[in-house]
């Protein structure tokens, strides 16, 4: 047994065409990445040696400072949206309805998850639309006489990035509530039974037996919530492009700018190697702030 | 004027050689790469005057040559393009914009220099476009030399609802006051004055450069742009423009979805009557002439320069002289390719037949072309004051900005047209950014 | 007492959850709706219901926006990238989690280290590399790039098969199965429900791209959906927006068509993955 099981070619045969193919296309050009961010210019072209000047610069840019910060705004507000939303929908989803309604309400609340970010955002652009004809929210506002809110919502410096991020919930609830709702159905029924015979409310059930149960689901949706809203681009991109001023800009959208618009490689990738190293710190807080917890 | 006749002579001399080679030896099998920002289906667009070009080139005795366009989103172009150029691989042809933005591309040896090689194709510059384009291309570029051809003839001002202004018994203004006294009227009367493009931050910035410009002079903000001449954008004449065009954006005379309007929403909302006036390049005349998009008669729209400062130092009928030829397009030839020669036999083709295709679209052109002038009446309207008025062309805000400073000008007009960035900020920041790149002597 | 408290936080809840699954799908229907709508209904009421069922939107979009081809491409793109995802994953994930060695948690680490990095900080490198390769501008570029994104499925995957029992594995073993069988006709059929999940995000990735489609590929004749349909928007969006609507509706129909059937199946795998992950 222990021989089949430790069978090294077997291993090999197994392993090996995966852990290539991944090497040479995703792990070797990162690490080109992370070599570029030495450089300035255009590969190939004229790429100069800088040394570390690139990080110098990171604490000087003023710009760079604000798309952290927007990135921040962006990982608290829609990070929290997704944990907290996705969470309540699936306690909705297996607690507050009968059994023969779940799988259509599901159903429904994994739909935004699966269209694509281009249509998504071109939806969001119309619902927030002032001019020249009211969109879907500006409608709705006139419509139940609050005509005093209606705005440009995603032309003003002071909602766009709420504008944004409400959209970015809307796309990604879905994802969370079905991860949410997936853990939800392992937890043993006789479990919840027994609570409930004992006198317990649900919502004593959900709170003492759910909750403990669900944590390493839980964790596990916050660390995919801090890597999605760290590395997110289409809805900004496409809804704002990063205004107005540098309201929506986040890291990921000012790194395409550096490397592109200003032709400064190095620099870009230098962005994105800073967002890498983010998500990376963010994800082992969270993970040992558990361990932590855990063993406490 | 124009020398038609030994244009035409040459032309003809051109297509007969053309025609000649094209029989004598079947041509090896080439692929025409185009880059450009536009879809060709779009009327207006170089690449629909590109796509022409190339249609009649291969129907011409042609047929192993094809061609194929990539359409890239104005943001995404200079992505491509560096991808491009990284892996060597730089197309035929392609957009870009004009000014400093170029300085990367050149700087990088993608492009042919027009100045120096063009003629290679068998004909000079001076053939086929008039001295005074050629000088505006000058203007534009940072080197000695020019690195791309001119896409379209523009000039940039207010067109208005001729209908609006009657029924509201307005004047077109003669003094800036009078253009706000205009816009005062308007708005009482509910109707917004003017459309703008916020969306894309230079709607905003030319505002700040036609009050500065008339206040000191065509040249002040590209002097800034460089701390040339002592001028720098903390310079009160910035600042006191910079106040102006927040002023006008706080009154509402832009209406209040600014920030999220691009230019084709802009388009649309002087179209359909809801705002009076629009300030934009004479290519919105395509969209003008497109009567499924633009119900109003081509008699009810009007076309004036912004108006000068009454007591500023340059007067008023120096502002009436300004061109402002804000056309940020520029069409460049792929260096490579161009080398390899393959291509230059239709490059030359293009080169001499590109008016006569603008013209029929209904752009206009810096080209010559052997085809007899005849312009729609909007066209004839802005033909006639690129004719008689331009004295003094001047260049756009950003033009000689270098890249970051240029994001930061357009980013922070959000701010500044919004309220919530003081033009004092708004001017620092812009300097800030020079001084970081053109250190002040 | 507490009935009556129960009953009221009850009603609460289905009207919160109603309200959600409203604004879930109400943009679906008011998408579905604009695309019979004829232009001029566009300046009327945005919640009017279309006046006619304007068919012709769609006929314009197929045509100008060329979907069938589109298609074509996208389809051949998605289901090769998708079996090789498959291979790659099912086979990795099983190495790590059910056989024995040293260095599986490291390689586990390794493989996830791709989940981390945003798609764009690989493009250039892989631009590059794909150029040396002379694949650049053909579909083969795209199935490299998209199949070799192994990590989250791996990551699932490693999930889902630690769900299997290892006795069962035992059994087929001392049955006298080499590992090759055991991996073939126990693991991978009793894995189904995993296999399904890990699917489907890798359709929904790959048909839903638009970064990765529009960098390296560039003829228009070998374009991927998204891209055609971010065209299409470009030159079309702001004018025409019956046919903008219907050429969305189009794009989106397949993954809603696949998500609708395989549904229950992603649950089970996501649960099975996901938590003993």
């Amino acid at each position: 047994m222990e021989k089949v099981l430790r069978n090294r070619k077997a291993i090999l045969v197994f392993i090996l065409p995966g852990l290539l193919a991944y090497t040479c296309f995703v792990f070797y050009p990162m690490c080109q990445s992370i070599l570029f961010t030495f450089f300035e210019g255009t590969p190939n072209v004229k790429f100069d040696f800088v040394g570390l000047d690139n990080y110098k610069r990171l604490f000087t840019d003023k710009s760079f400072r604000n798309s952290f910060l927007v990135t921040m705004q962006y990982l608290l507000v829609t990070g929290t949206g997704w944990i907290i939303l996705g969470y309540g929908t699936a306690l909705l989803l297996r607690y507050g309805l009968k059994a023969k309604h779940t799988n259509t309400a599901r159903t429904i609340v994994y739909l935004p998850v699966v269209i694509p970010g281009v249509a998504a955002a071109a939806l969001w652009a119309k619902i927030f639309e002032i001019s020249p004809q009211y969109g879907l929210l500006n409608s709705l506002l006139k419509a139940i006489g609050l005509e005093s809110l209606v705005r440009p919502w995603i032309g003003t410096s002071a909602t766009a990035m709420w504008a944004v991020c409400i959209a970015e919930i809307w796309k990604g609830i879905g994802y969370y509530a079905i991860i949410f709702y997936a853990g939800l159905m392992d937890i043993p029924k006789d479990l919840e039974e027994a609570a409930s015979i004992d006198g317990a409310s649900k919502w004593q059930v959900i709170r003492h037996i759910v909750f403990p149960l669900m944590r390493p689901v839980f964790i596990m949706c916050v660390v995919l919530a801090i890597m999605n809203s760290l590395r997110v681009y289409d809805m900004p991109r496409i809804l704002t492009n990063g205004g107005p001023g540098y309201a929506t800009t986040t890291l990921s959208i000012y790194m395409y700018k550096v490397a592109f618009k200003q032709w400064k490689y190095g620099y870009g990738s230098t962005v994105a190697v800073v967002t890498l190293l983010l998500t990376v710190v963010f994800t082992s807080i969270v993970k040992r702030m558990d361990r932590k917890e855990m063993t406490e | 004027m124009r020398k038609s006749s030994k244009i035409l002579a040459a032309a003809l001399a051109a297509a007969m050689s053309l025609s000649t080679v094209a029989f004598a030896e079947s041509d090896p099998e080439y692929v025409f790469k185009v880059v450009s920002e536009q879809a060709p289906e779009v009327p207006e667009s170089e690449a629909h005057i590109i796509q022409m070009a190339l249609d009649a080139y291969i129907a011409d005795g042609h047929p192993n040559f094809s061609y194929e366009f990539e359409v890239c989103d104005q943001n995404d172009l200079a992505s491509r393009l560096a991808i491009l150029i990284a892996s060597n691989d730089v197309p035929d042809l392609f957009n870009y914009e004009d000014g400093t933005a170029m300085d990367a591309i050149v700087e990088l040896d993608a492009v042919v220099n027009v100045s120096k090689d063009f003629n290679k194709l068998g004909i000079e510059l001076t053939d086929i476009m008039p001295e005074s384009v050629i000088d505006a291309k000058h203007m534009l570029s940072n080197y000695d030399d020019i690195y791309s051809m001119p896409s379209q003839m523009t000039t940039n001002g207010l067109f208005y609802n001729k209908a609006i202004f009657e029924e509201q018994g307005l004047e077109v203004p003669t003094t800036w006051a009078e253009l706000e006294a205009v816009c005062d009227k308007l708005l009482e009367a509910g109707i917004q004055p003017i459309a703008s493009n916020g969306a894309d931050g230079w709607g905003i910035t030319r505002w700040i450069m036609l009050y500065a410009d008339r206040l000191a002079g065509a040249d002040c903000h590209q002097l800034a742009s460089r701390n040339l001449e002592g001028w720098s954008f903390r310079d009160d004449v910035f600042l006191e423009a910079a106040a102006k065009c927040q002023e006008m954006y706080q009154k509402g005379y832009m209406g209040n979805a600014y920030n999220a309007m691009s230019s084709t929403e802009q388009y649309a909302a002087f179209c359909s009557g809801q705002a009076a006036m629009i300030y934009t390049g004479s290519w919105f005349a395509v969209s003008l002439l497109d009567t499924s998009t633009n119900p109003i008669p081509q008699e009810d729209i009007g076309y004036f320069t912004p108006p000068g400062i009454e007591g500023s130092e340059m007067g008023l009928d120096y502002a009436l002289g300004l061109d402002d030829l804000s056309c940020a397009n520029a069409i460049c030839i792929g260096k490579k390719k161009f080398e390899e020669g393959t291509n230059n036999d239709f490059l030359r083709y293009l080169f001499e037949n590109i008016g006569t295709y603008q013209r029929e679209v209904g752009l206009l052109s810096p080209y010559y072309s052997e085809m007899e002038e005849s312009y729609e009446p909007v066209q004839q309207m802005l033909m006639d004051h690129l004719e008689q008025d331009s004295k003094y062309p001047t260049l756009w805000f950003e033009a000689k900005m270098d890249a970051s400073t240029q994001d930061i000008a357009q980013y922070n007009a959000q701010l500044l047209a919004e309220g919530t960035m003081t033009p004092e900020e708004y001017c620092e920041e812009l300097a800030a950014s020079v001084d970081e790149n053109y250190p002040a002597e | 007492m507490r009935w009556k408290k129960r009953n009221v936080s009850g009603i609460v809840l289905k009207a919160l959850l109603i309200c959600l699954l409203i604004t879930d799908i109400y943009p679906f229907v008011w998408m579905f709706l604009s695309s019979f709508k004829k232009n001029v209904e566009f300046s009327q009421s945005m919640f009017a219901l279309p006046g006619q069922l304007y068919f012709q939107n769609y006929i314009e979009a197929y045509r100008l926006a060329d979907i069938g081809v589109l298609f074509k491409n996208t389809v051949f793109v998605t289901f090769i990238s998708i079996a090789i995802i498959w291979f790659f994953s099912a086979t990795v994930a099983f190495a790590i989690t059910k056989m024995r060695w040293r260095l599986s948690g490291t390689v586990l680490t390794y493989v996830q280290l791709g989940m981390f990095i945003p798609a764009f900080v690989l493009l250039l490198p892989q631009f590059l590399m794909l150029q040396k390769l002379q694949l650049l501008n053909t579909l083969w570029a795209l199935i490299l790039v998209f199949s070799t994104n192994i990590s989250m499925s791996v990551y699932l995957l490693t999930g889902f098969y630690r769900a299997l029992p290892d006795e069962i594995l035992e059994a087929s073993v001392i049955d006298g199965c080499s590992i090759y069988q055991t991996f073939w006709r126990i693991a991978a059929p009793m894995s189904i429900n995993g296999y399904v999940t890990v699917i489907m995000l890798a359709f929904v990735n790959i048909w839903n791209d638009l970064l990765i489609s529009q960098t390296f590929v560039s003829s228009t004749g070998k374009r991927m959906l998204q891209v055609g349909l971010a065209a299409f928007l470009d030159a079309k969006g702001a004018r025409e927006w019956g046919p903008t609507f219907a050429a969305i509706v189009m794009s989106v129909f397949p993954t809603l068509v696949i998500y609708l059937i395989l549904n229950k199946k992603i649950i089970a795998g996501l649960s099975a993955g996901s938590i003993k992950g």
